[in-house]
């Protein structure tokens, strides 16, 4: 009874809670280009200006939970992380003249692989790197009710047009001011179909377009796009930054398309995986391939380790050797303690004082803890 | 070991298939005798008693077992959980407790978007975001004064008003905010009419405060029959 009453109490003399305590405010730098980052920025936030933010993510490269946090707090940070850095500082130092250097994000689900790749994204941005980018993989190969056709140019292969259209719409929106700038042009004549072809010297910016009107085409414009631009950047004219999240689902045993005739395909079957395959090739260079590799890319059957080895298999470990392994760890005490600095002083989390119970329950994984904090 | 298996039920029925295993549950609290006190079991309280000297009373006294809802975390709130209890159906209370984590999420989301949005800085400051004070503010704020009981007085019952405890009080206005939750539309899901719902409730608005305010009025217009409770 006398539990109860208390109970009670506690309803009827709401509110009245002491505003004592002094709400902090997270480190952070001054420094909004990434190519100004260095290991002094380590565990603090920097922010991306919204402008910047529509250039490079307005079509996917941010996390969905992420995206929301940063409507909610009604600015875009970052954490700058050792991982994300290292990448960084060795495309600073790297001599463009050798073959492409390949790096493979990896770590624990939620530990910010995605978000470190998008550090680097926004570095190779602001430095004028070409952005190959794929955002996630599985968004490709997962989800059946997709258009799947068998391809025309390539025998018993198989195109997802439409997606491939997306796609192409994706690289216009990062890159279409870059290219108009460089003004990059094709080699070769195109020829599609009897009436249509791309004549030798249109530029990059016209075959994309061309992708995007007619869907049909799109796969093999992304080939054609890709090849065009390692011949652009090995003479010289332009960099390129191949960026792939969710690496690992290229080699998943099965994917959830069929084509029209019921034939269930697998993902080296389908003609955007062949091109994205041969993006992570170093045949070229002046440029960066970086990999995330991540367990929720594979199938739920396969999720046991986030070891690369185990995600990619023999056969996409040869694919990719030789390789630069980044391990994406998580949190350390200072960054976590900044994390949940960030979080109160965002008003996010309301009740202060329960930080090694987060720390016990999120093992300092980013983002165990951002829904972890949600109810707080 | 019977005694034991008696007192310590061992939950052998699976529920919803989410216990996979048998497992300990707590003592039920009817096997208690009534000389038995209730347990304390937040830290700050317990050292709250040791400070006052106040422990001498109980160092004599058994207690009973703390319930297994019941813990000494930060996070923790006994106005919370009960709560959930009320909005639980079918001992689904993992359910029930993540459906209410998604509602404070979505408080959270609401009144931080209104503080974005606030530009003086009093305002901004006195602006109440933490979802556990709403909830207890919505709910203070819906607790009625009276309630009615049906009394028979020559053949016929009559709705007669009569003080209510704050115990019971608090019951209702609970069960009044899971009950609104419960006759929503179905377009929009509970956790989020629960946000908005509990939000009004806090600035004394919303339905819940007018089935408050309606029970009021009922019990002013039933006045006449208040002495039926005595006679």
């Amino acid at each position: 009874m006398r539990a109860y009453r208390r109970l009670c109490g506690y309803a009827t003399a709401a509110v009245k809670q002491e505003t004592q305590y002094q709400i902090p405010t997270a480190a952070r730098t001054e420094k909004k280009n990434p190519v100004d980052h260095d290991s002094q920025d380590v565990s603090k936030f920097y922010t991306i200006d919204p402008k910047t933010v529509s250039n490079i993510f307005q079509t996917g490269g941010l996390p969905k939970p992420f995206t929301e946090q940063t409507n909610m707090f009604a600015e875009t940070a970052l954490m700058i992380r050792q991982p994300a850095l290292e990448v960084i500082n060795s495309l600073k130092s790297t001599d463009f003249q050798k073959p492409a250097v390949r790096y493979l994000l990896y770590g624990q689900t939620g530990s910010g692989k995605s978000l470190s790749l998008a550090h680097i994204l926004h570095y190779a941005y602001s430095s004028k790197f070409i952005l190959y980018h794929i955002p996630y993989v599985p968004i490709w190969l997962k989800y059946d009710r997709k258009e799947v056709n068998w391809s025309s140019s390539k025998n018993g292969m198989a195109d997802i047009p439409l997606i491939a259209a997306q796609w192409l719409k994706h690289f216009v929106h990062q890159n279409g001011a870059l290219l108009n700038e460089l003004n990059l042009t094709t080699s070769q004549d195109y020829v599609w179909s009897q009436r249509e072809t791309t004549p030798q010297g249109t530029t990059l910016n016209e075959l994309v377009t061309h992708g995007i009107n007619r869907a049909k085409y799109a796969c093999d414009c992304m080939d054609i796009l890709l090849n065009e631009l390692k011949a652009h950047c090995s003479n010289n004219r332009c960099k390129m930054l191949v960026a792939i999240d969710g690496f690992n689902a290229f080699f998943n045993e099965k994917t959830d398309l069929k084509t029209e005739d019921r034939v269930k395909v697998t993902p080296q079957q389908i003609t955007m995986v062949q091109t994205g395959l041969s993006a992570v090739l170093s045949d070229w260079n002046n440029g960066a391939i970086i990999m995330v590799t991540s367990p929720r890319a594979a199938l739920n059957t396969k999720r046991e380790s986030h070891l690369p080895i185990y995600l990619i298999g023999r056969q996409g470990f040869e694919h990719i050797d030789p390789f630069i392994p980044v391990m994406v760890p998580e949190l350390s005490t200072v960054e976590f303690n900044n994390m949940l600095d960030y979080y109160e002083e965002k008003r996010w989390l309301q009740k202060p004082g329960g930080r090694k119970e987060l720390e016990f329950l999120t093992s300092k994984l980013p983002a165990d803890l951002m829904a972890r904090c949600a109810p707080l | 070991m019977a005694l034991f298996a008696k007192y310590l039920r061992i939950g052998s029925t699976v529920k919803h298939g989410f216990q996979a295993f048998p497992q300990l549950t707590t003592a039920k609290y009817s096997v208690y005798p009534p000389h038995f006190a209730e347990p304390v079991y937040k830290k700050q309280e317990l050292d709250k008693l040791y400070e006052s000297g106040e422990i001498e009373n109980y160092k004599l006294i058994p207690f009973k077992a703390a319930k297994s809802n019941e813990t000494c975390s930060i996070f923790h709130d006994p106005m919370v959980a009960k709560f959930i209890n009320y909005m639980l159906l079918k001992g689904q209370k993992k359910l029930a407790r993540e459906v209410l984590e998604k509602t404070f999420e979505k408080i959270k989301k609401l009144q931080l978007e209104k503080y974005n949005r606030e530009t003086d800085p009093e305002k901004k400051a006195s602006m109440i975001i933490d979802p556990v004070v709403i909830l207890k503010k919505a709910v203070a704020n819906s607790k009625p004064l009276l309630k009615l009981t049906a009394v028979k007085r020559g053949g016929s019952f009559y709705q007669v008003p009569v003080p209510i405890t704050d115990k019971e009080s608090t019951f209702y206005a609970m069960r009044w905010f899971v009950q609104c939750g419960r006759e929503k539309d179905k377009s929009i899901s509970f956790a989020d009419f629960m946000a908005t719902e509990l939000i009004k409730a806090s600035n004394n608005d919303g339905k819940v405060v007018n089935k408050k305010l309606d029970l009021h009025k009922q019990c002013e217009a039933n006045r006449a029959y208040a002495h039926y409770r005595w006679s």
